[in-house]
This record gives structure tokens, C-alpha cells and sequence, in this order.
């Protein structure tokens, strides 16, 4: 049984088709990148797994459970489910501390020790302890999103979406951020990104989906992707990012 | 400047030369208006002030402190002869540099003289405004300060008017606290979600519409004398005070439900896509997320919204509360002078003002401490 199945799910926006029947399916530990043009669906598709957009038809199972239709806990849902969004999201009136443990304090009803001795463990580990007590909007654009990767992990997530997390960020802030990305791939975390960074999609995923009109075109292998993709709309993307010399 | 080099039509043109003005003139015209205004306002400032001594010496203040306040007025209205002066020396200058074909002092100095010259016309006609309302408190043989600011007066009453001023304050502090927690129950009834939520949605959006449109006063009339005819038992024992703070409460948690309510959905929706992601409740996105920064918004409004509640505590004298306004009017009545409805004034203008810096001053220091660490 698969980790995560994406059955023929379709979604639309005032008529306007978003998803168009996509499936996909995700193993446990898999990293799977999402690319494709912008207004693919990429970031709708992330947005349906952990609830914030219902989907119109179709089903989503993880572990062979249903987590769409009525009757879903989605609270529940999405505490194990973390996302990690484009514009960082932090809650500008909160320290980086109260950002990251305010989930684990209220969701999780963690005591208060605990909940901010694992926030640290983790600002520790990516190098933003000294920033614990910074409000965020002190931080660079690379430091927030690093916080906001750290906050989605502080719940101890089975799963992590990645909404073009670097998409925001300023060229020599994209590293710092991916680093941390590369670290969670090699411990193991299962992961879908929406990504235009196609070097990164390439070197840590394992595999890699092409999205268009909502539905994926491709999926395969990143070597197979990048290197003979089959679909003639597949190479056309891949060509024109090429072109703009981002890969 | 340039000497054409052909006439013909078809010859090349001339390469394009900026062109920002030659030597510039000296603003002679400014200067004369100058000069005319302050004339003008110095002829009106010393009429006023002669009437001034006039009505000293009549009411018998001919002590040495009333030469000396006439005199300190005498400096004070000749002080715009300062840029004045300042305005011609600059407009010599301007013609000194114009005779010596410098053209960059030339535009320097005259820079400089025309700013004095419209500060001396700025100052002056400030001036002509002060003066004139100290004619219109000197005319009729000072009618107009005695109805209104008669001292002795004023002196006498004061304490009784900063009592009675005690119970505005009294009933707007109450009304502030109260309205503070009613208006966000309103405006998050008027954001209740889902199906479930409509009837509450529904109800509050009627009393928001009802209550912004009855006048504050009218509804003070209705409570406060309503409320004890009707007889409904521990209602109608309520003080008068009691009825005065809910209807004021009833009117300000209208205004103040839309404006928590605007603040409210101006957060950014991604807020609650990030907390509801972090799988927070509905009612905990609101408390903890939501909430606090869509307060921050509204504190302006907010305090706007307070100002008019304080001024509108004047209105509960219209069920005879003994309010500051209501005991002006007694004591106008039996003085036949108004001096005590102009301390009453004053005292809302003394408590407003700090109101604002101190709400200025806190808005200011969360923004610097959001910017900052904690």
C-alpha cells in the first residue's frame, strides 16, 4: 500500500478547471518534486493533501485512510501533515520561540518545557538559535523561511509540503534554505515540492513530476525526467527553463 | 542663447540644450506683497492691542504686570518683521549677484529671499487670524470673554464642574471597557462561519445596522427613561448611571463591532492558511493569530471611536443625569453666563489630548518592539 494515493482528483476554481482528474502516488521516504508551469496546479495540489482547499472530486488516502470528503478531522489531519508555504507566513507578532512552539503548545497541548526545548534542539540544528527571540520581521527572507521549516517540523510531521519555498527568496538566500531541505531528504522525511529549482529537483528527489492543465503529464525517475523525458510539452518546459538559465 | 546656425528647414538641427532659465530676477513682487501684509497685520495687531489697554485700564488693572504682558504682546506682534527683514536682504542680494552676472548666487540668494518672503506671509496671515479672535473676545466692550470666559466665574464653579466631570468620566471608562468586549463579540458573531453560523451572522449584522443608525441620544432617551417605565424586575432597579453606560454600549459596540470587523479581514489570508496548516481550531486561529494582529490595525479607529464616546457622554444629561454638561447649564442658568458649559469644554479638550500622544506613543513602541527581540 502506498504512503499517500492521489486518486483522480479534480478541483476547480469558479468554473475555471485547476486539477483536471490528477493521481499521483507517494511511497514512504519518498521525495517527490512537482514542476510544471505556473498555473499547473502545483500548489493547489499541496494545498488539497492537507486540507486548506477541499477538493471537488476524486479521493486522497494516506495509509489507505480517506483524508477527503466530509467527516475528515482536518485539525487532525494537518497536524500531521506540515506545509511550508512561498511567503514564509510567520505570524509577525510572534518571537521566532512563540512562531515555532505555538502549534505545539495549543495543538498538541505539549507542556511548555518541552515544546520550547525541542524548538531549540531544532533552531540549534539549522543554525538559528540566536535568533529564538528575534521577532521576524528582523530576519532575512532565507532566515524566515529556515523558521518556517522549522515550525512545520516542531509538530513532527509524517509528511512535508513544500510550496516553492526559495520562490521568494533573494539568488545567494536559495542554499541556506535547500541545505536544510537536503538534510531532512537524507534522514528520511517524506516530501512533495512545488519547485522551479530544477538542479535541487533533480539531485534530491527521487522522483520527479510534471504537471500541466492539472494533471500530471509525466512522472518518472529525475535521470528519466531531466535527461529523456518523453512527453514532447515535458521537453518544451524543460527547454524553456533551460533557456532562461535556471537549470 | 545659442545663435542659430542655419535657417533652412531641412539643414541638421541643433544638438538639444537644457534649458532651465537664464539670470534670474530679484522677487520684487513677493517682496512688496510681504511688505504689504505685515503692514497690514501690524495696523490690526496694534488696534487690538490699544483696546486691549483700554479695557485694562478700565477694569482696573494698572498694575506693572499688565504694562509688561502689553509689552511682551507689542514684541511678540512685531516679530515677523524678522523674516520680513530677512526677505529684503535676501532681494538685495539677488540684485547685487544679478549686477554681477553670477548666475548661480544670483539663483541661490533669490531662493533663499523668495522662502522668507512666503514665510513672512505665512506668519502674518496667522497672525491676522489670532488677532482677529482677539477682537471678536474684545468687541462690545469685551461681551464676547466675559459670556464665555468670565474667570471669576470659573474659578468658583471649578470644583463642582470637576466633580460633575468625574461622572462623564466615570461612565466613559465604564462604557469603554464594556464596549472593548462586546464589539469583538459582535464582530466575530458578524465572521461566523459555516451554515451554523448564519443566524448568528444574520442577527449581528441587524444590530449593527439598527444601532449605527439611531442617534446616541435617542437611544439614551429610550433606555434611560424606557427601561424603569416598563417595571421588568432587576432591570428597572438598575441607577440611572447603569441605563446611560448600556445604551452608550449599545451604540459605540455598533461602530466598534465593524471596525474590530474591519481589522479583523484585513490580516492577510495567508495567516490563517499557516495556523489552520499547523492544524490550530478555527477559534484558535482567531485568538491566537487573527485577533492579536488585527487589533493592531485598528487602534487608530479605535481610539477615534472613543474620543466621539467621551464627547457623547454630554448627551446622558437629557435624563437628568448630573452630568458636567448638565451642571454647566444650571449654573449658565442661574449666573446668566456661560464660563462653566467653556470649562466643561476645556476639561474634554484636557482629556483628549493626552489620549491620542500616549495611544500615538504605544503604537509606536509595539511597532519598534515587532521590529526588534523580544
Amino acid at each position: 500500500m502506498p504512503f499517500i494515493e492521489i486518486r483522480d482528483i479534480s478541483k476547480s476554481y469558479d468554473g475555471a478547471p485547476v486539477l483536471n482528474h490528477l493521481s499521483l502516488s507517494v511511497e514512504e521516504h519518498q521525495v517527490v518534486s512537482i514542476i510544471g508551469p505556473s498555473g499547473s496546479g502545483k500548489s493547489t495540489l499541496l494545498r488539497c493533501i492537507n486540507g486548506l482547499e477541499p477538493i471537488d472530486a476524486g479521493e486522497i488516502l494516506i495509509h489507505g485512510d480517506r483524508i477527503t470528503g466530509p467527516g475528515v478531522d482536518v485539525n487532525a489531519l494537518r497536524r500531521d501533515i506540515g506545509i511550508v508555504f512561498q511567503g514564509y507566513n510567520l505570524f509577525p507578532h510572534m518571537s521566532v520561540l512563540e512562531n515555532i512552539t505555538l502549534a505545539p503548545l495549543k495543538v498538541l497541548k505539549q507542556p511548555r518545557e518541552a515544546a520550547e526545548g525541542r524548538a531549540m534542539a531544532l533552531l540549534t540544528r539549522f543554525g538559528l538559535a540566536n535568533k529564538a527571540r528575534d521577532y521576524p520581521d528582523r530576519l532575512s527572507g532565507g532566515q524566515q523561511q529556515r523558521v518556517a521549516i522549522v515550525r512545520a517540523l516542531a509538530m513532527n510531521p509524517m509528511l512535508l509540503l513544500l510550496d516553492e519555498i526559495t520562490s521568494a527568496l533573494d539568488p545567494e538566500l536559495v542554499s541556506e534554505v535547500l541545505n536544510i531541505v537536503r538534510d531532512l531528504a537524507k534522514e528520511g522525511m517524506a516530501m512533495l515540492l512545488a519547485t522551479h529549482e530544477m538542479g535541487f529537483a533533480r539531485e534530491v528527489s527521487t522522483k520527479v513530476c510534471f504537471l500541466c492543465d492539472g494533471a500530471v503529464y509525466e512522472e518518472g525517475s529525475p535521470e528519466q525526467i531531466f535527461g529523456d523525458p518523453t512527453q514532447e510539452r515535458t521537453r518544451a518546459f524543460l527547454r524553456s527553463i533551460r533557456d532562461a538559465k535556471r537549470i | 542663447m545659442g545663435t542659430p546656425q542655419a535657417s533652412s528647414g531641412d539643414a541638421p538641427e541643433q544638438p538639444r540644450r537644457l534649458n532651465i532659465g537664464g539670470m534670474p530676477s530679484a522677487p520684487t513682487d513677493l517682496l512688496l506683497a510681504a511688505i504689504g501684509v505685515v503692514a497690514l497685520v501690524e495696523a490690526v495687531s496694534f488696534t487690538t492691542i490699544a483696546v486691549l489697554r483700554a479695557a485694562l485700564l478700565q477694569a482696573g488693572f494698572a498694575s506693572w504686570l499688565a504694562w509688561a504682558a502689553l509689552a511682551i504682546l507689542a514684541l511678540a506682534s512685531v516679530a515677523i518683521l524678522l523674516p520680513l527683514v530677512q526677505a529684503f536682504l535676501g532681494w538685495r542680494d539677488v540684485r547685487r549677484a544679478v549686477a554681477q552676472g553670477d548666475v548661480v548666487a544670483a539663483r541661490v540668494t533669490r531662493a533663499a529671499a523668495r522662502d522668507h518672503g512666503w514665510i513672512t506671509i505665512g506668519y502674518a496671515a496667522a497672525q491676522f487670524v489670532i488677532v482677529l479672535a482677539c477682537q471678536f473676545l474684545l468687541a462690545n466692550d469685551q461681551a464676547v470673554a466675559k459670556t464665555f470666559f468670565f474667570l471669576p466665574l470659573m474659578a468658583e464653579t471649578f470644583p463642582l464642574m470637576l466633580k460633575a466631570f468625574w461622572i462623564n468620566v466615570e461612565i466613559f471608562v465604564v462604557t469603554e471597557i464594556l464596549v472593548l468586549i462586546w464589539g469583538l463579540a459582535v464582530a466575530l458573531a458578524m465572521l461566523a462561519p459555516g451554515a451554523a453560523g448564519k443566524p448568528l451572522r444574520i442577527l449581528a449584522a441587524a444590530y449593527v445596522d439598527v444601532f449605527r443608525a439611531m442617534p446616541a441620544v435617542l437611544v439614551i432617551y429610550l433606555v434611560g427613561f424606557g427601561i424603569p417605565l416598563t417595571g421588568v424586575p432587576i432591570l428597572k432597579d438598575f441607577s440611572l448611571t447603569a441605563f446611560v453606560i448600556v445604551a452608550l454600549t449599545l451604540t459605540v459596540g455598533a461602530y466598534v463591532a465593524e471596525i474590530y470587523r474591519a481589522g479583523i479581514q484585513g490580516v492577510h489570508w495567508s495567516q490563517t492558511a499557516a495556523a489552520r496548516s499547523l492544524g490550530l481550531s478555527y477559534m484558535q486561529t482567531l485568538r491566537y493569530v487573527i485577533v492579536p494582529q488585527g487589533v493592531r490595525q485598528i487602534i487608530p479607529p479605535l481610539l477615534n471611536a472613543f474620543i466621539a464616546l467621551q464627547k457623547d457622554t454630554a448627551l446622558v444629561s437629557v435624563v437628568g443625569v448630573l452630568d458636567s454638561f448638565n451642571q454647566s447649564m444650571l449654573i449658565a442658568t442661574n449666573h446668566y453666563n456661560l464660563s462653566a458649559v467653556t470649562t466643561v469644554a476645556v476639561l474634554f479638550i484636557l482629556i483628549s489630548i493626552p489620549q491620542s500622544r500616549l495611544v500615538a506613543h504605544m503604537v509606536q513602541r509595539d511597532r519598534a518592539r515587532l521590529r526588534g527581540s523580544a
